[in-house]
């Protein structure tokens, strides 16, 4: 088995592969840093932050940026609504303004969230974004990229960015992948998990989970949450309604959606 | 005399051959922690939610937390062997 560890999208990245070859697990590396490039928000430079500063006119996307603004569509939709990568304004406002290593700043008057739907358009290669909005990409990003790594990288190959992942394959014995989720470890094949969470990414009064509907850091009864699906940015989706949710509505939300979830 | 001797002979060699015995017995049954559950109950229960157990549990932070609710769906197995990795959050 190969393997390769990195940094990249503000974590630890993890990519394993039976029958890859060590170039083709450092070609995804790549790819991953280039993409982290494209969609950070911290860089004013980014693809991302240039289509934040758009100012309300179309702007040609990449084709990965006009993929993960698509999710970003469907995901506002099945999560009706709570899962809105246009929160950037409200994240801004509660503080986290800058690369979190370089902590918080003042906490200011939460804006108003507007629906997805009603602020981003999109069109073969083009995208607009109303003017004052913005987008912070987030977690839905990182889904996206593993399931599309693991899909490019090969059939028996697990790729973890920064704790979304999708495994894919049977691992070394053809059961699963040995998948450590809450305080147990699975065997995962044709997979993906994602982790939410209010504990990491936390400061004094706020941690960067936004409720959209009260644009303040999520008051929820649930730490953590972590979620099996089909894919990992489904995964994604999931663990964060499930966490704005709250412990009482979460389970029954996720029934029959996920096959797997461990609230804490 | 010669038979509380005896006696005394007797509860020595069976407090002997005791030891002995129970030593060779343990050293011949070493434990194996990645032996499986019998009867596998972890991979037959549907939909089962793992009861929260009276103490905190350590997170890999080094954090001490409620222990986590967890909820698998029949298809998905769970192991004892160690993960290569593990979801979190980042």
């Amino acid at each position: 088995m190969e393997s390769l560890t990195f940094d990249a999208l503000g974590g630890e990245c993890e990519l394993y592969g039976i029958d890859v070859d060590a170039s083709s697990l450092r070609r995804g590396r790549d790819w991953i840093l280039r993409m982290h490039d494209r969609f950070t928000r911290f860089d004013p430079d980014s693809e991302l932050s240039r289509l934040n500063a758009s100012g309300g006119r179309w702007s040609s996307v990449s084709r990965e940026l006009e993929a993960v603004l698509r999710e970003s569509l469907r995901a506002f939709d099945i999560s009706d609504g709570l899962v809105n990568v246009a929160v950037l304004p409200a994240l801004l406002a509660a503080g986290y303004t800058r690369d979190f290593a370089a902590g918080p700043t003042a906490r200011t008057a939460a804006p108003a969230i507007r629906p997805l739907p009603e602020v981003l358009e999109l069109r073969p290669g083009e995208a607009r974004l109303a003017a004052g909005a913005a987008l912070d990409l987030g977690g839905l990003a990182k889904g996206w990229l593993a399931d599309r790594l693991a899909r490019d990288l090969g059939d028996n190959v697990l790729v973890n960015l920064c704790g979304d992942l999708y495994a894919r394959g049977g691992g070394t014995t053809g059961e699963g992948w040995p998948v450590g989720f809450g305080n147990k470890t699975l065997l995962l094949k044709d997979l993906g998990a994602a982790t939410s969470g209010t504990t990491k990414r936390a400061w004094a009064g706020g941690h960067h989970l936004i409720d959209p509907r009260t644009r303040r850091p999520a008051l929820s009864d649930l730490t953590e949450v972590s979620v099996l699906a089909a894919t990992a940015i489904d995964a994604e989706i999931y663990a964060k309604v499930a966490l704005l949710l709250g412990a009482t509505a979460a389970p029954k939300w996720l029934e029959g959606r996920s096959q797997g979830w461990s609230l804490t | 005399m010669a038979r509380a001797g005896l006696l005394r002979a007797g509860a020595a060699v069976f407090a002997a051959v005791a030891f002995v015995g129970s030593g060779r017995y343990v050293v011949a049954h070493p434990k194996n922690d990645a032996a499986p559950l019998q009867p596998p109950a972890e991979s037959q229960l549907a939909l089962r939610t793992s009861a929260p157990s009276a103490s905190p549990v350590q997170t890999r932070t080094g954090r001490a937390t409620a222990p986590p609710r967890i909820t698998i769906a029949p298809g998905v197995q769970a192991t004892q062997l160690p993960g290569i990795t593990y979801t979190h959050v980042s």
